[in-house]
């Protein structure tokens, strides 16, 4: 039995956790991948931690969640704790230096730390692309997903975006690539 | 023309409802559930809704909600409701209701956490309300998808049993099958030839292929006959202990009628295994996955689950469970499913039980795993 690639995002409410991991497994799956995505979804929302899980693979995936991630995303220094359980040997981790400053509980890992709110709000001018930047350092992460293809099915997830403002698909291209030359 | 999508669980109820034919959805909208409402009333609201003439109406409460699906379903409207968690509490009423004057009401619940208002994630813990709440003696059909596909092929098919067999039907889901997101095939009933069953009034002067004679319990039910024109009277309030008893044994005797052809079940792994897991809803699915696990370490597992919670497929447990040398049961509560399992089995099958009880959080395979290497 091969094990789909587990995936565990964490940060605060309003960064784009659920987005992202949403984004990701629609894609693996317009690609032609097995994928399922399930949020860790309570009361709070802004103000709280948000956790979203997402699994791509080549067969069914039967269940949403799982106990040991391949990658862990942390956008957040309080998120840390909240999914250090999902660690294990082998984890890759991916960390936004912005807002996570001390690394001492996952030195070990050898976290990627990026500094994607810096990135989007400094050299992009657009702060919104911040999810972007994650998910460009992601896909260099997460195997049989190749950049080129994840743009691809980029344009259908955003098409009426778009359609609506061409330029954002360029902004979103760009900003992809970014977070994919940061992660060697 | 069948179409795989990207859907949320949801979305796929709301889509099967839809599918179903189903005109009208009175809701209450809650957490892990809202978005079968949002669904629905945007499909309402748009021109296509407006053509088909969908309601769409949120009540003041679930109280009210499930009222108004009585009232729905009285004139004759496929229609259906979508709650969890406190909501389902609060729907008892309605739902004995419909239970006592064999009321065809469907409704999708998705299990929160409990008890009381608890997480607004996911539980397995709705199965004794689902299926025995009220002050009736649970005679309603329940059905546990297990994964997003069926959250759509059962999402249609509740429509047919609640109007073939006049029960109360209900999808019984979870926060989990509910937020996830995954493939799911959308198709018309039509192309997999399911022909879908028309709902017929039981109030108004309206034509009846199926008359209430017989169908609503006789001490309920007054059929007058004056100036060529037939009064249908109603009445769930009872003066004597022997009209109730009657009504009683009337629903029960129905339900004996069907519920052999009702009841649904899966079995998976080698028949020859020595240890049986019992799990329903998204928890078989996690246990399917385990079973593949065990095979790797060289240890044989099998699992069944009802796909019926109510009724139960008896017939079927016992003749897993007597090929078994031990039984597991994984639920996301505390002896909910386990009940019904020793229930079935007292008496008839003597095989030693170990109940993995995980109530309101989820159970992986690897934890699956764990249990049954252990025993």
């Amino acid at each position: 039995m091969k094990e789909p690639f587990k995936i565990v995002i964490c940060g605060e409410g309003g960064q784009g956790v659920l987005s992202i991991a949403k984004i990701i497994a629609h894609s693996a799956w317009l690609q032609g991948k097995q994928a399922v995505y399930v949020p860790y979804f309570s009361t709070e929302k802004r103000g709280g931690v948000s956790i979203a899980f997402a699994q791509i693979g080549d067969e069914p995936i039967p269940y949403p969640r799982f106990t040991k991630a391949d990658l862990w995303v942390v956008m957040s220094q309080r998120a840390i704790p909240r999914i250090a359980e999902y660690l294990q040997d082998g984890t890759k981790i991916v960390a936004n230096s912005f807002l996570v400053k001390d690394f001492s509980a996952i030195e070990k890992w050898k976290p990627y730390a990026i500094d994607a709110a810096g990135i989007a709000k400094n050299r992009l001018k657009k702060p919104r692309t911040f999810n972007m930047i994650i998910l460009g350092a992601m896909l260099k992460l997460i195997p049989g997903m190749s950049k080129e293809s994840f743009s691809q099915s980029l344009e259908k997830t955003f098409k009426d975006k778009y359609e609506k403002d061409p330029s954002l698909k360029e902004l979103n291209e760009k900003a992809l690539t970014i977070g994919y030359d940061l992660i060697s | 023309m069948a179409e795989k999508k990207f859907l949320m669980g949801n979305e796929a109820l709301g889509r099967a409802a839809l599918a179903a034919g189903a005109k009208a959805l009175f809701g209450y909208p809650i957490t892990p559930t809202s978005e079968v409402l949002h669904f629905w009333s945007k499909e309402a609201c748009g021109p296509k809704g407006k053509e088909r003439g969908l309601i769409f109406l949120q009540a003041e409460d679930e109280i009210g909600a499930s009222f108004m699906l009585i009232g729905g379903v009285l004139a004759g409207t496929k229609s259906f409701t979508a709650t969890g968690g406190p909501g389902h509490v609060l729907m008892q009423d309605a739902f004995s209701m419909a239970e006592a004057m064999r009321l065809p009401v469907v409704a999708y619940l998705n299990q929160r956490g409990g008890p009381s208002t608890s997480t607004v994630i996911y539980s397995q813990s709705e199965v004794n309300l689902a299926c025995f709440g009220g002050n009736g003696n649970g005679y309603r059909i329940v059905y546990a998808p297990s994964n997003l596909q069926e959250m759509y092929d059962y999402g249609i098919k509740v429509f047919n049993t609640a109007w073939k067999y006049r029960f109360p039907t209900f999808l019984l889901g979870d926060g989990y099958l509910a937020k996830m997101m995954g493939e799911v095939e959308i198709y018309d009933p039509k192309e997999k030839g399911i022909a879908m069953i028309d709902p017929e009034a039981y109030m108004l002067e309206k034509k009846r292929v199926r008359p209430l004679e017989g169908l609503v319990p006789s001490p309920e039910l007054e059929i007058r006959r004056e100036d060529g024109v037939e009064y249908a009277c109603f009445r769930n309030c009872l003066n004597y202990e022997e009209e109730t008893l009657k009504v009683n044994l009337e629903i029960k005797e129905a339900w004996d009628a069907v519920a052999a052809e009702i009841v649904e079940h899966e079995v998976v792994g080698d028949p020859d295994a020595e240890v049986l897991i019992v799990a329903f809803g998204i928890v078989a699915a996690s246990a399917k996955t385990a079973i593949k696990m065990l095979a790797e370490k060289g240890i044989k597992a099998r699992l069944f689950r009802p796909i019926t919670l109510r009724p139960f497929p008896d017939e079927a447990m016992r003749q897993a469970a007597a090929k078994a040398k031990r039984i597991v049961v994984a639920e996301s509560a505390i002896n909910q499913l386990a009940r019904f399992v020793k229930d079935c089995l007292y008496g008839r099958v003597n095989v030693p039980l170990t109940e993995y009880a995980r109530p309101s959080i989820g159970i992986t395979p690897s934890e699956i795993v764990d249990v049954v290497a252990k025993l």
